[in-house]
């Protein structure tokens, strides 16, 4: 074909182009909720002079043209295989990982916000003095299986960081569970974190709480079984980072073996939601989007779990979501468990610890999520 | 409004190529206009009424010089006072705060003063008017008595914001006619198409790795991570500007118009002089017409031509952007074209040719770093790290994870930027058009892709 015939048939495909978006851009109705970025979409502006003038209604106008972009999610997907093929191995924070694992990347901690937690976990641990407190902090996948990153990827040594944590908090008296080395020993033989997901598995959860258990001399001897109950699970690190090609990995309960009389049922009382139930999985959470909100649903600014235990012990529980898993465990140890979480919390903690008697404290959280927080400090020195 | 963005492609240019090939033949300016102050409002919803202020102005003015010539008078007061205003309005905006800083710091003084936003495609609009009025009073151009005719020439948005510096001469016929067909049509898509990938694919991706690499915690840097970097970012710049050209360039043609090339392959080049033939000519020539030659060019003594040549350097550099790594940048290029004119230019052309290629390759991308950089001494630290004066390695296990992430982009970069993927395309495209077809369509799909993700932004309210 010569040369004219090949621009003037690129010069109609062009414009039969050009003329089919628009009309279906035009016709296709808007979405106002996108479920994979987990967002709302803009939606069509209004139009004012005013806002011309200052240049917001052309703003809007370009965020609403992009958002309701005709087959955006499969555009999405085109350009992220792209960036796979010609060798990306990282994408908004998130590392491609062998065995089809994506890891999140291991944070600093914030110097500022350490330096004032650790002293507000001083003074807290001072004002309780009679309190047993606990203090467990989670290692992340890319600090665990570290030898699944990829060859050339250097994180940051998350270990320092936890030693040098682990270090200033002994000398509060806080004690400290460190379950690296247990997650570490096991992480060949049983799937200590999601592929996809930045949570430790139900797995990786009950290890840890064996080892919590020790430290805090818990003596329930429930046995267990694990039932997965979701095969295609998917994580919020796919929709982080737009990587498409990732594995399935099961979500697993542990439910307690039939005819133990010591497994005592729980009530747990939602404050926010005022929801009572006995059910610490909410199943229906499976088919969402975030199917690792089956564990308790989404979070939970304090809630509150009453188990009918020998033990009289009451328990306050300042959290993250690794928690989330765990809690089921730990429900059988204490009377009582006031949840936590600083994050949506903004009441004041020493009227929860009075009026409910409570008598010890753990903290749970995940390290990339406690070293870049001030949530903590803030709820335990908002109200001194 | 960029060319690059989903609301240009998909809504701007079809309503406006809709108007321009539905009404009637005598609308046609009339739709461009419109089109083109409204695709300069969108960015600048104030600042358009300078834009029309300075069409009217240069239009007025260069009345004002085609009568006092026909009166038997030169019109060079005119003409004086056209471009006192033209760079006063130029000057006032882009460098009144570059002008403050200075004086501050020379006379460790400190006058406040509030930076004014810079009104986008200022420089490049002002040159334009310019060159209109200077040919008007050289006799190189009639004087255009449409007022609208006028301002459609300043204001084409094709070219606005980012060039070619198109001149008045070159383009003033086409003002009145203009060929279109679908064949002229088909090219200016051909070249949009391959200028939206070279920006939307290649420049983005080449900027954010260089930005990454400007951006390394002191423990990650290394040598070759930071020759990594400039190259990175010489590759963007091209493919950024070019890219925008081509688009420009593209866009003129759908529409009728034929605009000069700006870039040739600028990094073929086997010395600096051929490479400022080859890089952003609309503007070199510019320089070249209205200051160099007026200046007495090369035909003056030696030390005469030697200031002219530094007089245009500093000053292109300066064109650039208000900063005085802009101008270090310019005269960096003013002393190296001495000295390949003076000084070791027979021996450069005696060397072989791989040689040429690697000193042209350093020069230029040692200019990037001046150009690139925030300031005079982010340059300095940065060209220092390069040439190993920074204690740090050679290279790490960074700088392996940069080639195993970047490898293909980096060698698809190099090898786009010699002019052989495009001849052969061509020498393809006769043979097997279906295919050939299909690797636009694939550019073009790939584009939107990468504009797409742009926006893409997952919110992580479960970032427990």
């Amino acid at each position: 074909m010569n040369k004219k015939a090949f621009a003037s048939i690129i010069g109609l495909g062009f414009i039969a182009i050009l003329a089919l978006v628009f009309v279906l851009n035009l016709l296709i109705p808007d979405k106002s909720f996108s479920a994979e970025e987990n967002r709302m979409l803009q939606e069509a502006p209004g139009i004012s002079i005013s806002a011309y003038q200052e240049g917001r209604l052309q703003t809007k106008i370009e965020d609403y043209v992009d958002d309701q972009f005709l087959l955006r999610n499969t555009f999405i997907k085109i350009k992220t295989s792209s960036e796979v093929t010609s060798g990306s191995l990282e994408s908004n924070g998130v590392y491609r990982c062998k065995d089809n694992y994506l890891m999140e990347d291991i944070s600093a901690p914030n110097q500022q916000y350490m330096t004032a937690t650790i002293d507000a976990l001083k003074k807290f641990r001072k004002k309780y003095s009679n309190m047993k407190m606990y203090f467990l902090l989670a290692p992340n996948a890319a600090n665990i299986l570290s030898d699944k990153l990829p060859a050339t990827v250097r994180v940051k040594d998350q270990n320092k960081y936890m030693d040098d944590f682990f270090a200033s908090l002994k000398k509060t008296g806080i004690k400290t569970i460190d379950v690296r080395d247990t997650l570490k020993s096991h992480a060949d033989t049983v799937q200590v974190y999601y592929r996809t997901d930045h949570h430790w598995t139900t797995d990786g959860a009950w290890l840890a709480y064996n080892q919590a258990k020790s430290v805090m001399k818990l003596d329930d001897n429930i046995k267990y079984e694990s039932y997965a109950v979701k095969n295609d699970f998917r994580g919020t690190l796919i929709s982080k980072s737009g990587f498409v090609n990732g594995m399935n990995d099961a979500i697993k309960i542990y439910l307690p073996k039939a005819g133990q009389k010591n497994y005592k049922n729980s009530i747990i009382y939602y404050s926010d939601t005022k929801e009572k139930t006995t059910e610490f999985y909410k199943l229906d959470n499976l088919k969402k989007k975030d199917a690792y909100t089956v564990f308790g649903g989404s979070n939970h600014p304090l809630y509150t779990i009453s188990t009918p235990t020998k033990s009289t012990e009451k328990l306050l529980l300042v959290k993250d979501s690794y928690a989330n898993s765990f809690i089921p465990f730990i429900a059988q140890d204490y009377r009582e468990i006031v949840v936590v979480d600083p994050r949506y919390f903004f009441d004041n903690i020493n009227d929860i610890i009075k009026s409910n008697d409570i008598t010890q404290v753990l903290f749970l959280y995940n390290a990339n999520t406690f070293f870049t927080d001030d949530s903590l400090e803030m709820m335990l020195n908002a109200y001194n | 409004m960029l060319f690059s963005s989903i609301v240009f492609i998909f809504y701007f240019l079809p309503i406006v190529l809709a108007a321009y090939y539905l009404l009637p033949k005598k609308c046609r300016n009339g739709v461009l206009l419109i089109a083109s102050i409204f695709f300069y409002s969108w960015g600048e919803p104030v600042y358009v009424f300078l834009m029309i202020f300075s069409a009217v102005f240069n239009y007025i003015m260069a009345i004002d010089i085609g009568v006092a010539q026909r009166h038997g008078e030169s019109g060079k007061s005119s003409l004086v006072y056209t471009i006192i205003m033209n760079l006063f309005i130029l000057c006032f905006f882009k460098y009144f705060g570059f002008l403050m800083d200075t004086i501050n710091s020379i006379f460790n003084c400190n006058i406040h003063y509030t930076s004014l936003a810079l009104p986008i495609g200022i420089s490049f609009y002002t040159f334009q008017a310019l060159s209109y009025i200077i040919d008007v009073y050289r006799g190189n151009t009639k004087v255009q008595v449409d007022v609208f005719k006028f301002a459609l020439y300043l204001a084409l948005f094709p070219q606005l914001i980012a060039g070619p510096i198109v001149k008045y001469k070159d383009i003033a016929e086409q003002l009145d006619n203009r060929e279109t067909n679908l064949e002229k049509f088909g090219s200016g898509c051909i070249r949009f198409i391959f200028g939206l990938g070279k920006k939307v694919i290649l420049a983005n991706s080449l900027g954010a790795l260089y930005t990454t690499i400007q951006g390394l915690p002191d423990s990650n840097i290394s040598v070759l991570t930071y020759w990594i970097g400039i190259l990175a970012y010489t590759m963007q710049i091209y493919f950024d500007f070019s890219g925008y050209s081509d688009m420009a360039i593209g866009l003129g043609r759908m529409f009728g118009f034929e605009f000069m090339e700006n870039f040739n392959y600028p990094y073929i080049s086997k010395s600096v002089t051929e490479f400022w033939r080859r890089w952003h000519i609309s503007l070199s020539t510019w320089f070249k017409e209205y200051l160099y030659i007026p200046l007495g060019g090369n035909r003056v003594t030696v030390p005469r031509h030697i200031l002219n040549l530094l007089i245009v350097w500093s000053l292109t550099g300066l064109w650039h952007g208000a900063s005085w790594n802009f101008v270090a940048w310019g005269t960096y290029y003013g002393i190296l074209l001495i000295f390949e004119k003076y000084i070791y230019g027979s021996y450069i052309e005696k060397a072989p040719e791989w040689a040429q290629h690697v000193y042209t390759m350093l020069i230029v991308m040692i200019g990037w770093v001046f150009f690139s950089s925030a300031d005079l001494t982010a340059a300095a630290e940065y060209i220092k790290v390069m040439f190993g004066g920074g204690a740090h390695p050679f290279a790490n296990i960074y700088t392996l994870y940069i080639i195993r992430t970047n490898l293909i982009l980096i060698a698809l970069g190099c090898v786009i930027c010699t002019e052989e993927p495009y001849r052969q395309f061509t020498v393809f495209a006769k043979r097997h058009s279906l295919p050939g077809m299909l690797i636009m369509a694939g550019v073009f799909i790939l584009s939107v892709a990468y504009l797409v993700f742009s926006s893409y932004n997952p919110f992580l309210y479960f970032r427990f």
